[in-house]
């Protein structure tokens, strides 16, 4: 599309670009120009999933059901627009009747096999620098529930806030001053980022640093592998491109700086050559998660490599490629890479650097190395490192992450849960067993009951059952009360009672309350079972008192049935889990976060209707939802969902700091650890 | 929630001794007739303190006659000893099983602290300046 055809920017429908070779040949992609986001979203709506007709070269082709994707505008074009938009404000398009934004450039990937014979000297990419296993457990750490991202307040640059979520380790580089903050004083929290994880003790070997990586795999520790990847990058020798004659091999051992960018699907960065003065010859950037191309361009001659970074791959900027080559990443969802189009996903690099002092006299190149800031303390994180550790082991407050991403998840998606998990009525055995031998008239707490799942079990086992949870929706499907459940009837159909426990069934004895303050009266239950609840509280402090809890309310002599998620899962789990702290998604379908769709024989007239309104109750959820995002082409909200996985023995542990506990038996079922305890 | 339930029930606000028992503020009761179990309620006697189940009762009778017609709100005896007879039974199985307090509060004796029960399900969560 050539600028001189600004008059065909009014012409619609829009333009659809089949490749040259193709034009004969049956194609499967096809490229439409659109104008703007809006008009790209627009067509997205009219023709996803349709046939239309296109004419190629005077022939009338017929398509297959359409995919569209879109890419957003690139920053520059939308510069562009605002330029033209104050020359000529009469500019406005319109398709199928609705009123458009202005023309912005067209977003079509341009292949990197096209700059295929463009050198940049000192530009290095290294395939599988990271192993899959690494990259796994890197993603989840980095991106998990304590990764310490910047507070947003610090991301401004010159044009604005910077979009994308960063973390920085070491030294903060400051995108307002476009320079390294090289003092980390105390009193300023704005330097104080999270020091670089660290190895410990020194002198590692290649041999060592892969077993100690291995090793840190199995134990889903990120920050273990980060220290790692950073070692072994400042060990790996470079070959220096730049000078055949007499090669040499560049090291970058004093690398002192990490920055985490996370680059959403479309989310790009724009052109740039890194600030001289703040970082040192040879900048780093290792891809996880997702292929991108990267484009340099010649500072003074305007030519332009572009450059695939496959996911585990390792970047290596050096000498002109640092300093006059400009680098950008393109913001739109695919790229194109030797002909073939590559859907980008969300991508985390790794950007390492040696932040530099400044010049002291006239020389400009009389600068040093910062001095390296290390912890063994993860997860790192921002602000003074408390010495009191014992004091926050007291503290049994409810995190924030807990509330976001545990409470207000199960309270969103409570009638859900009920619906798909509550319905396939799915009991550990284990759990199961220890129920059915209880004497019978016991009297058992199910501390974190969620939607009664465990109650059925109970009540035929010939107890009598008092639920708690913290989430009051929750409750509310267990009593067959949930606000979206496609029964009249009270009590919630899916549970099946015998008829002599059909009252209790009716209506369950359930409360609303929190496990680090059971609202059971000490000594008074002859049991108690708390089931897939310790994984979703995240200090070892709160942990502990859960247990406590238990076995204040529990009578001396009763038993404990405790299960909690494990790290180590089955093979043929399709559960993995990449650390012991991660975030594990549930995908909530918006019907059920609403009341909508509560009869499900409304579909047809009103689909449409209730589609839209679905879509507009699961933007709203993933606005106000930390972490949550709406996944428009699934039409699904994914809320994450804080979850600590047990290691093997950690329940064991806790349980041995508790002296009113004793074990009587543990192990491993379905993906989960329990431990099965005696009130002593 | 039914008083068998609140049996067990506690304030664990901040400052209390106890939290026990909980006093009960009714605003809506419910009787819900369920099968009548012997053995079930034989067992359950043991474990039951039999001084506060009379103690709640007491608390929502008058709100059980005007509220609901269909039984007669049972009469407990002051003490229950070994032998309990059929009509006994029944009169416990009623107490116990049948009588729902729907809307209302509950109040720690300590603090004074209300605790709302909505749709039979009280709230016993604290506030963070409660803990």
């Amino acid at each position: 599309m050539s600028e001189s055809n600004d008059s065909k920017w009014l012409t619609l429908p829009p333009e659809v670009f089949v490749p040259a070779k193709k034009q004969i040949a049956p194609f499967k992609h096809c490229h439409i120009g659109t104008r703007s986001p809006l008009h790209a979203q627009a067509l997205i709506r009219e023709l996803q999933n349709q046939q239309i007709t296109i004419n190629v070269n005077g022939t009338q082709i017929k398509t297959g059901k359409l995919y569209l994707d879109f890419a957003d505008v690139t920053q520059r074009s939308a510069a562009k627009s605002n330029r033209m938009q104050k020359q000529d404000p009469s500019l406005q398009l319109t398709l199928i009747g609705k009123d458009f934004d202005l023309p912005g450039e067209s977003s079509k990937p341009e292949c990197t096999s096209t700059t295929n014979d463009v050198v940049v000297p000192g530009l290095i990419c290294i395939h599988d620098f990271v192993s899959e296993d690494e990259e796994q457990v890197l993603i989840a750490c980095l991106t998990g529930p304590n990764a310490p991202w910047a507070p947003e307040q610090k991301n401004f640059s010159k044009t604005g806030a910077v979009k994308r979520r960063v973390q920085h380790y070491g030294y903060v580089f400051d995108y307002e001053s476009a320079d390294v903050l090289r003092n980390r004083k105390d009193e300023e929290e704005k330097t104080l980022c999270p020091p670089m994880p660290c190895l410990p003790g020194d002198s590692w070997t290649k041999e060592m640093l892969d077993l100690f990586s291995d090793n840190a795999v199995k134990e889903g520790s990120g920050w273990d592998i980060l220290a790692a990847v950073v070692e072994r990058t400042r060990q790996t020798e470079f070959d220096d491109n730049d000078n055949e004659a007499s090669p040499v091999k560049k090291r970058y051992p004093d690398i002192n700086q990490i920055t985490v960018n996370e680059y959403k699907r479309g989310q790009g960065i724009g052109s740039h050559i890194d600030t001289e003065s703040a970082f040192s010859d040879g900048l780093i950037s290792i891809s996880l998660g997702s292929d991108c191309v990267m484009e340099f361009k010649h500072k003074d001659t305007g030519v332009k490599k572009l450059v695939h970074l496959p996911p585990r791959s390792l970047l290596l900027m050096s000498s002109d490629a640092r300093y006059i080559w400009n680098h950008q990443i393109v913001t739109r969802m695919t790229d194109c890479v030797n002909g073939k189009v590559l859907p980008r996903k969300t991508r985390v690099s790794l950007t390492l650097r040696t932040a530099i002092t400044l010049p002291s006299g006239e020389g400009k190149n009389d600068t040093t190395p910062l001095a390296k800031v290390e912890t063994r303390v993860f997860p790192p994180k921002w602000g003074k490192v408390s010495e009191s550790e014992e004091l926050e082991d007291e503290d049994i407050s409810t995190p924030e992450t807990e509330r976001e991403h545990v409470h207000a998840v199960y309270d969103a998606i409570a009638t859900q849960w009920h619906h798909t998990r509550g319905k396939r009525g799915v009991l550990w055995p284990g759990a199961t067993k220890f129920l059915k031998e209880l004497p019978k008239g016991s009297i058992v707490a199910d501390v974190g009951c969620g939607d009664g799942k465990y109650f059925p079990a109970i009540w035929e086992a010939g107890s009598y059952v008092i639920g708690t949870d913290i989430s009051e929706p929750l409750l509310q499907t267990s009593i067959g009360a949930c606000a979206n459940a496609d029964t009249n009837k009270a009590g919630p159909q899916n549970r099946q009672v015998s008829s002599s426990k059909m009252g209790l069934n009716s209506r369950p004895a359930v409360a609303v309350g929190d496990c680090m303050h059971i609202p059971l009266q000490s000594k008074s239950c002859d049991a108690a079972i708390c089931i897939a609840v310790m994984h979703h509280l995240s200090t070892s402090s709160r942990r502990i008192r859960c247990l406590k809890e238990l076995s204040r309310v529990v009578k001396k002599g009763g038993m404990i049935n405790v299960q909690a998620w494990a790290l180590e899962q089955e093979s043929n789990s399709k559960r993995k889990f990449a650390g012991t702290d991660v975030f594990v998604p549930f995908n909530a379908q918006p019907r059920y976060l609403n009341k909508v769709n509560a009869n499900g024989e409304k579909k047809s007239q009103e689909s449409q209707n209730i589609d839209e309104k679905c879509k507009g109750v699961a933007e709203m959820y993933s606005d106000a939802y930390e972490g949550a995002e709406y996944d428009e082409r699934k039409g699904l909200v994914v809320f994450q969902r804080y979850c600590h996985m047990y290691k093997e023995g950690e329940l064991e542990d806790l349980v041995s700091k508790i002296d009113s506990l004793e074990m009587v038996g543990s192990g491993f079922e379905s993906g989960n650890h329990f431990v099965i305890l005696k009130v002593v | 929630m039914r008083l068998l339930t609140h049996n067990y029930m506690q304030s664990t606000v901040k400052g209390t001794e106890k939290g026990y028992p909980l006093k009960i503020e009714a605003d809506k009761v419910e009787y819900e007739e369920s099968p009548f179990d012997a053995e079930f309620v034989k067992a359950l006697i043991p474990k039951l303190n039999y001084e506060i189940l009379s103690f709640a009762l007491g608390q929502i009778v008058e709100k059980c006659k005007q509220d609901i017609e269909e039984v007669q709100i049972p009469e407990l005896p002051e003490n229950i000893g070994e032998d309990l007879d059929e009509e006994l039974l029944k009169k416990l199985h009623t107490v116990l099983f049948d009588l729902h307090v729907v809307e209302g509060h509950l109040i720690c004796p300590d603090t004074g602290r209300r605790f709302a029960i909505k749709m039979g399900i009280p709230n016993m969560v604290l506030h963070a300046d409660e803990m």
